[in-house]
């Protein structure tokens, strides 16, 4: 038989818009595939000769469904040109609204996009995977998902006055303080989202002996993990230091003061994909891959930092081991971060000095350089701007959680071809999964490639000459 | 999303204005949504105005007893205003809400329900399935010339939208009645 490749395009249940190849060789085996990001952006450009203070609501624009974590990064690389430091209280209420954003995130990552797998199989009629779907067949199981999105949201809404960019996050601090209405009626719904968030996590460790096949081919592979991490040891989640750890645990760069990150990160660029692919620069590109968000957040922490949610911690590594490995597990990683997440909302805001009022440090340009780094729900986000003497921006680099995992996605995507994919009779079922694998990182490609985007996947076939001998696409 | 409720006499009304101001005639929903939630201000109807329709419409759709979507329509001329009862998906020989790609979207449904691609009748079956909520329910629409973004409100649509607002404004008062599926 000849080589072909499979395409699969548009990549479907992702933020953004991206295909996979998949090339076979002579024997019907797979020899290489490839996520390819497709759409272009380009905020980098965008924002030069744009004002400093502008930058948090311009760069909220990246993305509608993480522009709180942008604003919070963008915010903290204004506060370092600034020289300023940000009230305590301001610091505060930032990281509400990022651990709300994560909660909102997560959870349309997993209940909205990737429960229908979970819930329907992988191998179901593709008309049916989608959430309408889950709704009708484990209601709870959708409601839940939908109230807890519905948590997060109305915390941003609250505390941002809209759901979707809000303007709140400032150079400095925030633009406003809370108000003690405002606080009672988020707190007032945390019991709520917290037992939605462990009746899902029973839910999900009831039934993850079913997804076992999954589990040990979906990016099951050793790799370097990256995350922000607190002095104590702690997830930190707005503020902390870099911390890099291999697959055994071996601490390879830690208290990085995320300045320096060029010290440490690479960018390559592959001529297939607008996402450039970032590598620990200490073991060179592509040795130098590691991964970011839920999984590799709670392989770099010692700890969360919540009584509840570290029982669950202790839980998963006794389940999975101290440093999983499978992107798979990126899904239990996710529902005990929502869990941290709420608890960590509710003693925040239950201090009472979240009502105080300054909440914001006020100043001119004292500095041109300037990096803010967080945790956005998909993991590190670096944002780094240079300015003039009037604060006008001159260059601006951003660093992406997408695309610190791009070569660990283009591996994912890889090892799950050569498992499930054998010559040129491809069913859906095994197509799916190389898309589930994606979904697993939860890419949000237009943050990650600065287009007018759908949501697409498509799968190519291809013979040795390179023609085409099949596509897939939905 | 931007929320308005108000008062009284139309408790239990919700209106949900959908669209994108930046994108041409896309913006005749998000339009509509603000002149009605003034007009309605002090009445009990809530007006939600929104880029896209969301699941998390659902919980919102289960409070109400009359839904009025208000959207943009491709494939009708510009600036023809017309109102259409709507209904959640019904079952097909024991499957759950199955969705057909090329789904009517007359009817208000998605291509493909998603996230980001919900149609009325998906947020309308959500509601259904999730809340036991089968809420009455009007779509409003006003045919677009086109959805450039960055383009502004073409003319046609543009001279149609107090047409729009009163028709949506009918159907918030009358329900069912309103909705003939008639060009106003």
């Amino acid at each position: 038989m000849a080589e072909k490749t499979i395409l699969i395009e548009p990549v479907t249940r992702i933020e953004g818009h991206a295909k996979i190849t998949i090339q076979l060789d002579a024997a019907g085996e797979v020899a290489d595939a490839h996520f390819h990001v497709t759409q272009f952006r380009g905020f980098e450009r965008i924002s030069q000769g744009r004002m400093l203070h502008e930058m948090p609501s311009l760069m909220a624009r990246i993305c509608g469904i993480c522009p709180v974590s942008h604003m919070v990064a963008s915010a903290k690389a204004c506060d370092e040109v600034l020289g300023v430091t940000v009230p305590e209280t301001g610091v505060l209420l930032r990281r509400v609204l990022n651990l709300a954003q994560i909660v909102q995130s997560h959870a349309l990552s997993f209940f909205y996009l990737s429960s229908p797998d979970l819930l329907l199989g992988f191998d179901s009629d593709p008309a049916l995977r989608n959430l309408v779907t889950v709704a009708g067949t484990a209601p709870e199981l959708a409601r839940d998902g939908v109230a807890l999105r519905r948590f997060g949201q109305r915390i941003i809404e609250r505390l941002g006055g809209k759901r979707i960019h809000p303007a709140w996050v400032v150079p400095g601090g925030v633009s406003r303080p809370l108000e003690a209405e405002q606080r009672d009626a988020i707190l007032a719904e945390v019991p709520d989202a917290r037992e939605r968030a462990h009746r899902t996590l029973e839910w999900f460790k009831a039934n993850v002996a079913s997804w076992a096949d999954e589990a040990a081919h979906l990016g099951d592979f050793p790799s370097l993990h990256m995350g922000l991490v607190h002095e104590t040891g702690n997830a930190a989640y707005s503020d902390g230091l870099l911390r890099v750890v291999d697959a055994n645990g071996w601490v390879l760069a830690d208290g990085v003061d995320p300045r320096s990150y060029w010290d440490y990160l690479g960018e390559a660029v592959e001529p297939w994909s607008y996402l450039k692919s970032t590598y620990f620069k200490p073991l060179g590109y592509p040795a130098g891959i590691y991964r970011v968000g839920p999984l590799a957040r709670l392989n770099v922490v010692e700890r969360l930092g919540t009584r509840a949610a570290d029982a669950e911690l202790a839980e998963y590594r006794e389940r999975l081991g101290r440093y999983p490995s499978s992107a798979f597990h990126y899904h239990y990683a996710r529902l005990i971060e929502i869990v941290h997440c709420i608890d960590m909302i509710d003693e925040i805001l239950s201090d009472p000095d979240i009502l105080n009022p300054h909440v914001r440090a006020r100043a001119q340009v004292n500095r041109n350089e300037g990096v803010g780094v967080s945790e956005a729900p998909r993991g590190v986000l670096i944002h780094h701007y240079r300015v003039d003497d009037d604060g006008v921006v001159q260059w601006v680099n951003l660093v992406i959680a997408t695309g610190h995992n791009n070569l660990a996605m283009n591996r994912s995507v890889l090892q799950t071809a050569r498992h499930y994919i054998r010559g040129e009779e491809v069913k859906e079922g095994m197509l799916n999964r190389v898309e589930a694998v994606i979904r697993c990182y939860d890419p949000c490609l237009s943050c990650s490639t600065h287009a007018v985007g759908q949501m697409p996947l498509s799968v190519d076939i291809r013979d040795a000459q390179g023609s085409l001998l099949r596509q897939v696409s939905r | 999303m931007r929320s308005k409720p108000a008062a009284r006499a139309l408790v239990g009304v919700l209106v949900i204005a959908c669209g994108n101001p930046l994108r041409g005639d896309d913006a005749a929903g998000p339009e509509v949504g603000d002149a009605l939630a003034t007009l309605l201000e002090g009445t009990g109807a809530t007006v939600i105005v929104t880029h896209q329709l969301l699941p998390e419409l659902a919980d919102d759709v289960s409070r109400a007893h009359r839904i009025v979507f208000v959207d943009a329509a491709a494939g009708r001329p510009a600036g023809s205003v017309s109102v259409s009862p709507l209904a959640a998906p019904q079952l097909v020989s024991g499957e759950r809400s199955r969705h057909t790609p090329g789904g009517d979207l007359e009817e208000g449904r998605a291509l493909v329900p998603f996230s980001h691609g919900m149609g009325p009748a998906d947020v309308l079956a959500l509601a259904r399935d999730l809340y036991s909520a089968t809420p009455e329910a009007l779509l409003v629409s006003v045919g677009a010339a086109g959805f450039e973004p960055g383009a502004a409100l073409s003319p046609a649509v543009r001279r149609a939208l107090p047409d729009a607002v009163h028709a949506a404004h009918l159907a918030i008062l009358a329900g069912a009645s309103a909705g003939n599926g008639s060009d106003a």
